[in-house]
């Protein structure tokens, strides 16, 4: 049964606080400090060896921090009494015991935190396992293998979701029902964190994108907020291009020439530069707004990172 | 900790690795119940002077090193499942209390232990003594009552061992290693320690896990064993 009054979250949900771990010399994550809050898919993304898994995994005490904190809404997740009405995760979808029946396996998860046989049922249909119950997890794709950890990580009906990479090794089809399913969570007012190495994941389905690279915090963002900052302008064309370029100064935009030819424009949006043209009757044959992809962006806030590290320990 | 508790027991009865080694334990009982038969033939057709020469060696000693290994790898077999499945980070997800999860199996893997390490035990010796007693076999000259305290002692060794095989593959982490460790521990140190000089292999001999009779030292592996899985599991990460 739902309880819509649990599900909805307010506030700060998971913080990290100064989170680092070391592995030897290594450091995977490195004095991270970051906010997750509900209501909105948070997108956590960086290159692969990023540390977002080893900063999940210390989320869920799986991996003792170094140094720093982190916690589930005020508390460790340790402490919880019961953990999976709170946090649903999936960090790895082929950490199951292969000899298990997908029911049995979800049943055996269901008990540590009291949860009936009829909830395994159900979630089961909801993640479209239903038909497989009875077959063996170890004959299970990866694909599969995702729907029953995402099966596992809702049993309890949480107000945090944590998923790992969750869409590797679906189908289109089944990439379209992640991002709906975490969609929908976050419009029921659940906190949903879901982790990918891949922008173009993340622009379909994250509000808030917190990017990492070799275990720091490098931006804190919003999708819009980052194809913005990326954006490359506008590109406008007109027979009287001199002029408009002109007109287009005067209005507050920077104005360049575009070596395609035309004018790139950055400062004004398109309609800014209609209006400009129009009211001083210059024709224009062309007006493209040209955001740089959010893989460019991302890749160029990586690299930035990249260069940063190795600038600082020269 | 009841929560945890019934889900290690749904756990373990849903795997075929422990089902294969409960199903070991029942041919081992098979096993003890043909060799007595197999006993009283070979008595059937020996001199009356072979017969006096018979030693005291009963049919559940000589089953008993099988019954102690089989435990020891379904001990084993509990956690390092977990480990090579990655099963074990799920299992900490959902319950992250990691005490309470090797509480769990420890309390699992020892009543069955202790439940099938007596039943085995029990039915072999009786059906052993139905058909060896009246041919004079020296083991089973005693009375019920009087083997009672010894029968019990010895069906509850495996439970010993199948701590031990917790802690070993807490500890190991890697099937194989604690496979190996508990084999070491059940058949090979025991074997070397028959090598020692008088009166110290029958000294140390004595403390061997599979010939651990004083309840004080068979606390004290448990104790040792579970310790050490103890603070494997809380120090380390998964």
């Amino acid at each position: 049964m739902r309880r819509p009054g649990r599900v909805r979250q307010r506030g700060t949900v998971i913080e990290t606080t100064h989170l680092t771990k070391r592995y030897g010399s290594t450091t995977a994550v490195e004095s991270l400090s970051v906010q997750v809050n509900p209501g909105c898919v948070t997108g956590f993304l960086g290159p692969n060896g990023a540390g977002k898994s080893t900063t999940m995994r210390m989320v869920l005490c799986l991996a003792a921090p170094t140094s720093g904190e982190a916690l589930v809404q005020g508390r460790r997740y340790d402490q919880l009494r019961f953990p999976m009405h709170e946090v649903g995760a999936l960090l790895d979808a082929n950490a199951v015991h292969g000899g298990r029946t997908a029911v049995d396996h979800l049943r055996c998860l269901a008990r540590t935190n009291g949860i009936g046989d009829t909830r395994v049922v159900s979630v089961m249909e909801q993640v479209g396992l239903a038909g497989v119950a009875k077959r063996r997890i170890g004959g299970f794709s990866l694909g599969m293998r995702q729907r029953l950890g995402i099966a596992a990580a809702l049993l309890g009906d949480p107000g945090v979701l944590m998923f790992d990479e969750p869409v590797n090794g679906l189908d289109p089809d089944g990439v379209r029902w992640i991002r709906e399913l975490t969609r929908s969570l976050a419009a029921e007012g659940r906190t949903v964190l879901v982790s990918s190495h891949l922008m173009s994941e993340m622009e379909q389905t994250a509000d808030r994108l917190l990017i990492i690279g070799r275990g720091r915090l490098i931006s804190d963002t919003t999708v819009r907020d980052l194809l913005r900052q990326f954006g490359r302008g506008v590109l406008v064309r007109s027979p009287r291009q001199a002029e408009l370029a002109t007109v287009l100064t005067a209005a507050g935009g920077e104005v360049d020439s575009d070596p395609g030819g035309g004018l790139s424009v950055k400062g004004l949006d398109v309609a800014e530069i209609g209006d400009a043209a129009a009211a001083h009757g210059i024709a224009v044959h062309e007006v493209t707004p040209r955001s740089a992809s959010l893989e460019e962006a991302y890749m160029a806030l990586t690299a930035d990172s990249v260069d940063y590290r190795a600038g600082a320990q020269r | 900790m009841r929560d945890v508790l019934s889900a290690e027991w749904l756990k373990i009865r849903t795997t075929r690795s422990s089902q294969y080694v409960l199903l070991a334990v029942v041919v081992i009982a098979v096993v003890g119940i043909l060799l007595a038969y197999a006993w009283a033939q070979t008595w059937n057709g020996m001199s009356p002077q072979s017969r006096a020469r018979l030693t005291d060696s009963s049919i559940e000693d000589t089953t008993a090193p099988l019954l102690h290994f089989c435990l020891g790898v379904l001990g084993v077999l509990i956690i390092t499942g977990e480990y090579a499945t990655g099963m074990i980070r799920t299992s900490l997800t959902v319950a992250p209390r990691r005490l309470t999860v090797l509480l769990s199996k420890a309390v699992v893997i020892g009543a069955l232990a202790w439940v099938s390490g007596l039943l085995v035990t029990f039915s072999t010796y009786l059906v052993s003594r139905d058909i060896l007693a009246s041919r004079g076999f020296p083991a089973y000259a005693a009375s019920f009552g009087e083997e009672l305290p010894g029968l019990v002692g010895a069906g509850s060794l495996p439970t010993v061992i199948a701590l031990v095989g917790l802690g070993l593959g807490a500890v190991l982490r890697s099937t194989a290693g604690a496979l190996f460790a508990i084999a070491a521990l059940v058949f090979i140190v025991p074997a070397l320690i028959g090598f020692l000089p008088d009166p110290w292999d029958d000294r140390i001999g004595s403390l061997m896990l599979p010939h651990v009779t004083d309840p004080l030292v068979a606390t004290g592996y448990v104790v040792v064993a579970l310790g050490a899985a103890a603070v494997a599991m809380v120090r380390r990460d998964v």
